[in-house]
C-alpha cells in the first residue's frame, strides 16, 4: 500500500507504507488521521501534509529511506576511545551525504530532525562533526563562514580559560 | 551552519570531544549554545606532566596536561566540570610525590567536590607514594561512585579501613579499589571479620560474601556487603 506525503511546495510524494513508517512524525499523522496499512481506502483518500519540508529536501529523504527500509533497528555504538558519543556513520551513508552541498546538509538535518527520522538524523549530525574535529577556530569559522562577533572582552574570556584547547 | 536552530546546534556540538567544542565558539551565539548547554562525555584523561618534560612529553590530542607554568590550568578544568559530566575521568600524576594544598590532585578533588558529576575515578601515581591517612580519599568517595587508585606504593591499613566505614556507610562511591601489600591486605580482612586460612578466605560475618578471584597469579579479593 501507498501513501502520499505532501510537502510544502505541495509537491506530492507517493511512498510505500513502510517508508512512510520510517518517520515518527508521519506515523504518529497517519494514527491521527486512521490511515492504515490494511486499509486501502483511508490511505486513497488522504494524504499528509508535511509544511516543513520542501520537495528537494524531500526527495533526499525518500532515497535515504528506500535504502535504509529494511535495516534491523539497532543498538547505537555509544562507546569511543576519547569519550564521544559516536554514531558510525556507513559508507554508503557517506557517499549519499557527499551529494549534497552544506547548505542543503543542514536542510537535511532539519527535515530528518521533523520528520524524527533517528537514523538520518544521527548520520547528517555525525557527519557535521566529523568535519569540525579536529579543527582550529579560525579554520571552523572559514568553513562555515562564520562572522566573528565576539568582543574583545568575551575573546579574552575564551583565550583564558580555554587555553588548553590551543596547544 | 548558523541557519540551524539552536536545539540542531547543540546535538552536534555534544557529539565532539570537548577540546573540539570548546574550539567551536567561533562566534557569539555558539559561545552561548555551548556555555547554557550541558554535556556528557565517556572517557576523560587530565595528566600532570613536570615541566622539565614539558616540550618532550607524547601527547595525545584530547588529553589536558597540567604543568605548573601553565597558570590557565585550573581556570581551564573549572570551565569544563561547569557544563560536562564525565563518566570516566583518569588523573595521571607524574610529578615528583605532591599531595599537599595547591597540588594537581587537591585542586582536581576541589573541582570534583564542588560539581559531583564524575561517574568513575581513577587517580594514578607514576611515583611511590605512601598513603598514610584516610583524609586524602574523603572527598573523593562522597562525590564519585567509584574510586581506582592505581601505583600507590603502600596505604595504611587504618585508612583503607576507614574508607572501608565511609562506604559501608552512605557514601556515593560504591566501588573501591587499589592495591595492597600481602600483609597489610590480611590485617585489612581480619579487621573487618574475614579470615585467611591458607588459600582460602572464610566470612565470619552475616552480611559478607566474599569473592576471591586469582587474577594473574594475584589473589584479588572482592567483599560484597549486605544482599
Amino acid at each position: 500500500p501507498n501513501v502520499k506525503l505532501v510537502t510544502s511546495d505541495n509537491e506530492e510524494f507517493v511512498v510505500d507504507f513502510r517508508i512512510a513508517k520510517m518517520s515518527v512524525t508521519v506515523s504518529r499523522l497517519m494514527e491521527a488521521m486512521n490511515m492504515s496499512e490494511t486499509d486501502d481506502a483511508s490511505l486513497l483518500s488522504n494524504s499528509i501534509p508535511l509544511p516543513n519540508v520542501t520537495k528537494a529536501v524531500m526527495a533526499r529523504v525518500i532515497e535515504w529511506c528506500e535504502k535504509h527500509k529494511n535495516d534491523e533497528p539497532k543498538e547505537e555504538k555509544e562507546n569511543d576511545k576519547r569519550g564521544r558519543t559516536t554514531h558510525v556513520v556507513s559508507d554508503w551513508d557517506k557517499e549519499f551525504l557527499k551529494n549534497d552541498e552544506f547548505g542543503r546538509l543542514c536542510q537535511l538535518m532539519g527535515a530528518a530532525n521533523y520528520l524524527e527520522i533517528k537514523g538520518l538524523f544521527n548520520d547528517i549530525s555525525q557527519t557535521i562533526a566529523n568535519m569540525i574535529h579536529g579543527k582550529k577556530s579560525d579554520e571552523i569559522a572559514e568553513m562555515f563562514n562564520i562572522h566573528c562577533d565576539l568582543t574583545e572582552a568575551e575573546k579574552k574570556e575564551i583565550r583564558k580559560k580555554t587555553a588548553w584547547c590551543e596547544d | 551552519f548558523l541557519r540551524l536552530p539552536n536545539e540542531l546546534l547543540t546535538k552536534i556540538l555534544a557529539l565532539l570531544p570537548p577540546k573540539d567544542r570548546l574550539k567551536a565558539r567561533v562566534n557569539k551565539r555558539l559561545n552561548e549554545i555551548e556555555a547554557q548547554s550541558k554535556f556528557h562525555v565517556k572517557e576523560f584523561r587530565i595528566v600532570e606532566i613536570p615541566d622539565m618534560f614539558r616540550r618532550l612529553a607524547f601527547r595525545s590530542p584530547q588529553d589536558f596536561y597540567f604543568s605548573d607554568q601553565n597558570p590557565y590550568s585550573c581556570a581551564c578544568l573549572r570551565r569544563l566540570f561547569s557544563n560536562t559530566s564525565i563518566e570516566s575521568l583518569t588523573v595521571t600524576l607524574e610529578a615528583e610525590g605532591k599531595l599537599g594544598q595547591g597540588s594537581l590532585i587537591d585542586k582536581v578533588r576541589d573541582l570534583i567536590k564542588e560539581f559531583k558529576n564524575i561517574g568513575n575515578l581513577t587517580i594514578q601515581f607514576e611515583f611511590f607514594v605512601y598513603i598514610m591517612d584516610e583524609s586524602f580519599f574523603l572527598s573523593f568517595v562522597q562525590s564519585c561512585d567509584e574510586l581506582t587508585l592505581l601505583g600507590v606504593n603502600q596505604i595504611a591499613v587504618e585508612a583503607i579501613h576507614t574508607v572501608y566505614k565511609i562506604i559501608e556507610g552512605s557514601a556515593k562511591c560504591r566501588r573501591f579499589k587499589c592495591d595492597l601489600l600481602m600483609g597489610a591486605y590480611y590485617l585489612f580482612l581480619s579487621r573487618i571479620g574475614i579470615e585467611v586460612r591458607g588459600r582460602y578466605f572464610y566470612s565470619n560475618r552475616d552480611d559478607i560474601e566474599v569473592l576471591v578471584m586469582v587474577r594473574n597469579g594475584r589473589n584479588c579479593c572482592s567483599i560484597f556487603v549486605g544482599n
